[in-house]
């Protein structure tokens, strides 16, 4: 039904333009190509607003909800290879204005700002109040809290600080009819109603625009060391498990495997007091000993450093899988699944965050515009995962690699759940349809 | 239907509710309650069969509902009123200090009144409440019957030619694991005044106990010798009777009255400093005998007094200190918290460190040692099946490799006996003070 | 389906033995650990297996009956209170350990396994389950995933929603449901988010899966008693800003001390100081000595009156269980009381004691106070004797106006003891009718005819609430108007900004 309606519209971006121009003033609306091309792989220019208070988005909404336009709700556009390839949209919905601080309490360690605002700039305006918030997505320094909230990103501090679910409190949406919902709040405990704020994580702007984001934070920690073991793989997969399970307490444990090779590092962050660090940094260098593994420890700016490389290394990839599933069963298969890579004649770059049990495969660019070979790929990879319980997703692509696939690998039974929840937020099915698991 | 006067409930008037007997239920009781349930996972019925009916806070609030004339007293309140193994556990957890042992036992007596048991149960029951126990000279009767039948060979009739087969198990058993009945109690047998040696610390009177005087009269011998030991003069008052606690636990409170006054003349009289006793369930039961006189101003100061006296036989060696014993005991034992001494009276520590004390001795903690055998006074033949189940889960925690199961209370030891004997260990059941009275005499052999 | 046959129908699939339905066998089922509202249920039924529940609930789906999931019935709020002649789904006898995967780091339990018992379960390896409510001897995990249970070490280590990772759910309308993700990211809408404190209005866990944490390996506890309130509530706030992360801060005021005093737990507080903090940090023992420290010179620098280390297991243990039996030891200093549960920024502390002193003194009711300071979760116990004609109105007026000054300082109306039927009224300072439609309307997609536990969690939108819940609400304002002219209904003085 979709697809036949979507053929017989014709709505042009004139027109939109028009109509917001008048929502929103002139000036805060454009006709701009790129966008339907990385969300919906169709070159088809479009209108992108960017409206700059909560109220010109829900009247825009509202706006698109009166005219049938499908919308996409986005940043600076800096993750929309991340999802499904949805149908084309007739407006996007930019919250790159609303950049601001709504709340900052360091006190309360609560945070609550508008969604445009950039991961890089939020890093900085609680750094300065020696405070932080304890997440390392893999995504450029210029990606925005909207969008990493709405891809649920994450990296490898998840293997002690959790995932956002556990760091965001509260939210502000504009639901798909135009209603303007809150949800949680911006105190650390609350089971005040349900706790909808996780339904909007992750759900890639299918479920509404948000418009504010509260955090829970940390502090700073008051010391930071990374140790970096290297050498055999199987030495280091022995180590990370006995870290897993024994006192200590890494902030950070990844595991990063380049190509097909024998050899790899681990990389173990500890943000104990410095008293704990030399305690754990000991204990590292002793297993590193047992195990034949060379070890170097950095401290504070040069740790930082180690991690933003491998970051800035693994962003360079334009395709990123990832696998979940027990860590026992990720380390132990890893080198399976890279040969897998290596005979489809893919570079690799693994990441792996133990504790997490997730592994994140970087595939460095090759002339596949199509994305066949990648597709194959993912194939081989959810057959091979699969067998062992883990589950493989596309996280982030080109369009042309996640055309006729799902990207994650489709719903069970939870789907008519969850194709109820859409309905909800979205009664008029205008959110960016297509664009989420399942097709929803 | 007439309103509810808050007045009349808080002076006990419970003209439209369920109990109309005098001594019922106390309201500040059982409104202390706050139903938090932290009771629950503590209550071996409960745990057992997972109905809150059958929970401590299920039974305050049936007995609450039944005060307040919402419940009628049916079934549906008895039942889970007699389920109660008074273990007390509820109460060691029970933050906000209800008194569910007394509050049962008082609907128990409302019961007893409204519901007089039938048939040959009911003969039974109240033939041995009322027609023995409370009489020395019948108990000993009985007692020496039974002395007749373990040692004139009937016994070995019985068991060869398989009548013993018209007894249900749990009764086979308990009759396969009796002690042999000593020929006469240490009530009897004991000297009416036994010197203290070395510094004298007080006079004490032992409460000799009717389980435990005609099973276990050693224990009771050891005892006064262990007194006699670390300097107390021991008196035994041959007028003494038994302690009325299970007249109490079965809801006989008139029974159970007639029977401490009894004893509280007998043992004030006597002009002791202290009453001793090492049956738990009988000491908590003198502990509490005030409670039996809510209603009687003269005799609740009498039973007052009385109860400020007594103590348990491990209370009152570590309260006036006792000599560490010189000679060794080699075993290797575990302790059994008896319900009536851990949770009732909150005595858990001085048993273990009359044990710890004894050179050569090493104590081995069990799990959940405070977790009730299932003796519970009579409970094991009124409720035998849960009675069953919990001495089961009982023996699986009695650590490997331990010669002898420790404790403190005649029915346990009964009970533990069956338990040692079903799952053919090689463990004595002991009484905490006989491993010390022997330690002791092993100083004589030695020197 | 009359009583009769329900019963037969019920009786098919769990049998004679685990179903109750006699009206004297279900007085016990009338409420939970909240005892102001009642109810009898229809009958209470006892599964054993996920199938059995999900047949039940299709049962009952089919038949238009209503049910309440219940575990342990120790929650706070009236979750698990039947008030619409409901069927008791007990889940306790399914309390079944199901597997471990040390290594892992996961367990999973059935609905019925109790909190504490996980934890001791996995002690021996060196493991436990990290969120501790105060009821957790008794609490099962079933219910602490319906109320979202929080705890006292959840400053440092987060709530029940950070702990379940996936569960298998009988939706409403029977079906079983496999949601969430034992490891990474579950595909989809966060589904087990929302159901994790749903109150059992979206359905029942049969299985679920938990993350469990290796014991940190060492672990210092400090008491703190100050002559002041104020300073311990600035201790509290100079240690967060300090970038300690303690497991736990918890503050109790003198009211509160004596009654913990008269518990079988008595640490004996003096009788002339304001409120002691007990304060946890845990971690690698080697860099304990540093923040412990740290933390003795903050409390000293705020004027505490002594500060002390514990010294041993034991009396850590003892200064712990004073602290987890507040709740219960308040009734050895008044007959009833009613338990809240406020939420604050922690920065607030002192103006909202403030607040409750003076709505303490204008009602003449005496306010112990219990909290997890470190994240700003209040416990004022209100102190009453329901046998006085109005004090139990009175008590629970003084709990919302409680409430209110809470929302009003940017908090909210419960941290972790849930809505259930206690707070519904107050849902409303929170939210607006749109974003309680919202929840309504999340609800629906669920639980479309509200029958898995009716009425719970949101309050119906504007005037639509029952006559029942009307009568309540106006009982309760009639007792406002009465009691405090002036200043419950409108904002509080240090509310705003």
């Amino acid at each position: 039904m979709g697809d036949s309606m979507a053929e017989a519209r014709v709505i042009s971006p004139q027109d939109v333009c028009a109509d917001v121009g008048q929502c929103v003033g002139n000036a805060a609306v454009a006709i701009e190509s790129g966008w339907n091309e990385a969300a919906a792989g169709i070159a088809a220019p479009v209108a992108v607003a960017r409206p700059t208070t909560e109220d010109r988005v829900a009247a825009l909404v509202r706006l698109a909800a009166e005219r049938g336009w499908r919308l996409l709700p986005a940043g600076r556009g800096r993750q929309l290879s991340w999802g499904n390839l949805g149908q084309p949209v007739d407006l996007v919905v930019s919250t790159a204005a609303m950049k601001e601080v709504a709340y900052y309490s360091p006190a309360d360690l609560v945070i609550s700002v508008q969604p445009g605002m950039t991961w890089a700039e939020l890093s900085r305006v609680l750094a300065a109040e020696g405070q932080m918030l304890p997440v390392d997505p893999f995504v450029p320094d210029d990606a925005t809290i909207g969008g990493i909230v709405s891809t649920a990103a994450s990296g490898p501090r998840r293997a002690l600080y959790g995932a956002l679910r556990d760091m965001v409190i509260g939210l502000r949406v504009v639901w798909g009819d135009g209603r303007v919902i809150r949800t949680g709040g911006r105190v650390v405990k609350n089971v005040a109603g349900y706790d909808m704020t996780k339904l909007f994580i992750g759900a890639l702007g299918t479920l509404g625009v948000l418009t504010e984001v509260t955090f829970k934070l940390r502090p700073l920690p008051l010391h930071r060391a990374t140790v970096l073991l290297s050498g055999d793989v199987q030495a280091l997969r022995t180590v990370a498990h006995t870290v897993m399970t024994s006192e200590l307490i890494p902030s950070r444990l990844e595991l990063v495997l380049r190509g097909d090779a024998s050899r790899g590092v681990l990389a173990i962050d500890c943000d104990e007091p410095s008293g704990g660090a030399a305690y754990q940094i000991q204990r590292l260098r002793a297993l590193a000993q047992e195990q034949g593994l060379s070890a170097e420890v950095l401290d504070g700016d040069v740790a930082d450093n180690w991690w933003r490389m491998h970051r800035a290394s693994a962003m360079e990839a334009p395709v990123c899988l990832r696998i979940s599933g027990k860590p026992t069963r990720l380390t132990a298969q890893a080198a399976a699944w890279r040969t897998v890579c290596a005979e489809a004649g893919f570079e690799t770059l693994w990441s792996i965050t133990v504790p997490a049990g997730m592994a994140r495969i970087f595939l460095s660019s090759t002339a596949d515009a199509d994305g066949v070979r990648v597709r194959k790929l993912v194939e081989q990879l959810r057959q091979a995962a699969g067998e062992v319980g883990g589950q493989v997703v596309v996280e982030r692509a080109p369009a042309g690699v996640r055309r006729g696939i799902d990207v994650f690998g489709g719903l069970g039974a939870s789907r008519v759940w969850m194709e109820g929840i859409k309905r909800t937020a979205d009664p008029h099915g205008l959110l960016c349809p297509g664009r989420f698991a399942g097709g929803i | 239907m007439a309103t509810k006067e808050p007045e009349l409930i808080r002076m006990g008037q419970h003209s439209q509710g369920a109990f109309r007997w005098p001594d019922a239920p106390d309201p500040d009781k059982y409104s202390v309650c706050v139903h938090c349930g932290f009771c629950l996972e503590v209550c071996p019925t409960y745990q057992e069969w997972t109905d809150e009916n059958h929970s401590p806070r299920g039974r305050v609030y049936l007995i609450k509902a039944a005060s307040e004339g919402e419940l009628p007293l049916d079934e549906n309140v008895i039942n889970p009123v007699f389920t109660c193994l008074d273990c007390r556990a509820c109460e060691t957890v029970c933050p906000s200090g209800v008194q569910v042992g007394a509050l049962i036992e008082e609907a128990r007596g409302q019961v007893y009144h409204a519901r007089p048991k039938q048939g040959v149960a009911g003969a039974l029951e109240r033939l041995f409440l009322r027609g023995i126990f409370p009489h020395p000279k019948r108990l000993r009767r009985v007692a020496k019957l039974m002395r007749f039948y373990q040692t004139s060979g009937l016994r070995t009739a019985i068991r060869k030619t398989g009548a013993i087969r018209v007894l249900p198990r749990h009764l086979r058993e308990m009759e396969a694991v009796l002690p042999e009945v000593p020929a006469e109690g240490a009530r009897e047998a004991l000297p009416g005044r036994m010197p203290a040696q070395g510094v004298r610390k007080g006079a004490a009177a032992l409460f000799t106990g009717c389980v435990m005087d005609v099973f276990f009269a050693d224990v009771n011998e050891a005892t006064a010798r262990v007194l006699a030991r670390n300097g107390l003069e021991v008196r035994v008052p041959k007028e003494q009777i038994c302690c009325g606690a299970l007249q109490v636990h079965a809801g006989d409170r008139e029974q159970a009255r007639a029977m401490a006054k009894h004893n509280i003349d007998v043992f004030l009289a006597s002009g002791v400093d202290y009453i001793v006793i090492n049956a738990a369930g009988c000491g908590a039961a003198l502990k509490e005998y005030p409670e039996l006189f809510r209603d009687d101003p003269v005799w609740h100061a009498r039973a007052e007094q009385f109860s400020a006296k007594v103590r348990d036989i491990s209370e009152l060696l570590v309260e006036v200190g006792f000599d560490p014993p010189r000679a060794e005991v080699r075993r290797r034992v575990t302790y059994h918290d008896a319900c009536h001494l851990c949770h009732a009276q909150k005595i858990r520590q001085q048993p273990r460190q009359l044990l710890r004390a004894i050179p050569g001795l090493e104590l081995v903690e069990m799990p959940d040692s405070d977790r009730c055998c299932g003796s519970a006074g009579i409970y094991n033949l009124t409720h035998p099946q849960m009675a069953g189940e919990l001495l089961e889960r009982k023996m699986d925690d009695v650590p490997e490799g331990v010669d002898a199961i420790v404790m403190g209370n005649p029915g346990c030891m009964l009970q533990i006996k069956v338990g040692v004997h079903r799952r053919q260990r090689q463990a004595d059941v002991l009484h905490t003070v006989e491993l010390l009275d022997e330690a002791y005499r092993r100083e004589g052999v030695k020197g | 389906m009359n009583q009769e046959a329900l019963v037969r129908a019920l009786t098919e699939i769990v049998g004679p033995r685990r179903i109750l339905h006699r009206p004297g066998q279900l007085a016990a089922y009338e409420c939970d650990g909240y005892v102001a509202q009642k109810g009898r249920p229809r009958a209470v039924v006892f599964p054993e297996t996920t199938e059995e529940v999900s047949r039940i609930v299709r049962l009952l789906h089919r038949e238009r009956i209503p049910f309440v999931p219940r575990g342990a019935g120790t929650g706070l709020s009236g979750g698990a209170t039947p008030l619409h002649d409901e069927v008791v789904i007990s889940l306790v006898r399914m309390n079944k350990l199901l597997s471990v995967d040390y290594e892992n780091m996961r367990a999973i339990v059935q609905p019925g396994h109790v909190n504490l018992t996980l934890s001791k379960r996995l002690g021996p390896q060196g493991y436990y389950y990290a969120p501790d409510p105060s009821s957790q001897s008794v609490c099962t995990i079933g219910g602490n995933l319906a109320e979202n249970a929080g705890g006292a070490h959840c400053l440092k280590y987060g709530v029940t929603t950070n702990h379940i990772v996936a569960a298998e759910v009988v939706m409403p309308n029977g079906d079983v449901v496999e949601i969430g993700a034992e490891f990474g990211e579950a595909v989809g809408y966060d589904l087990l988010g929302l159901i994790v404190g749903s109150e059992g209005t979206l359905g029942i866990a049969t299985a679920i899966t938990v993350r469990i944490l290796k014991k940190p390996q060492a672990v210092r506890t400090v008491m703190a008693m100050f002559d002041r309130v104020a300073d311990a509530s600035d201790t509290v706030s100079h240690i967060i800003a300090s970038g300690i992360v303690p497991a736990a801060i918890e503050m109790m005021d003198q009211l509160a001390m004596q009654a913990v005093d008269k518990s079988n737990y008595h640490v004996g507080y003096p009788r002339d100081i304001e409120a002691v903090l007990l304060i946890e940090v845990d971690g690698l023992e080697a860099g304990l000595p540093e923040l412990a420290d740290r933390i003795i010179a903050i409390c000293r620098e705020h004027r505490a009156r002594s500060v002390k280390l514990a010294e041993s297991d034991a009396e850590r243990a003892l200064w712990w269980s004073s602290r987890k039996m507040a709740f219960g030891a308040t009734g050895r200093i008044s007959p009833d009381y009613i338990v809240q549960d406020g939420v604050i920024p922690r920065t607030k502390l002192t103006e909202i004691l403030a607040r409750i002193a003076e709505l303490s003194e204008e009602s003449g009711l005496r306010i112990a106070n219990v909290f997890h300071a470190g994240d700003g979760n209040l416990h004022p116990l209100i102190c009453y004797d329901a046998r006085i004609p109005g004090q139990t109105e009175k008590a629970v007026a003084v709990g919302s106006a409680i409430l209110r000054a809470c929302v009003d300082v940017g908090g909210s109306i419960t941290g972790e003891h849930g809505v259930g039927v206690e707070k519904l009224e107050e849902m409303r300072y929170l939210f607006s009718d749109a974003d309680l439609e919202a929840q309504l309307a999340i609800r629906a997609v669920f639980n479309p005819e509200d029958l898995c536990n009716p009425g719970k969690l949101i309050p119906r939108p504007g005037r639509c609430a029952e006559v029942r819940d009307a009568h309540w609400l106006a009982a309760k304002h009639a007792e406002i108007a009465a009691g405090f002219p002036d200043q419950t209904l409108t904002t509080s003085p240090g509310a705003g900004a």
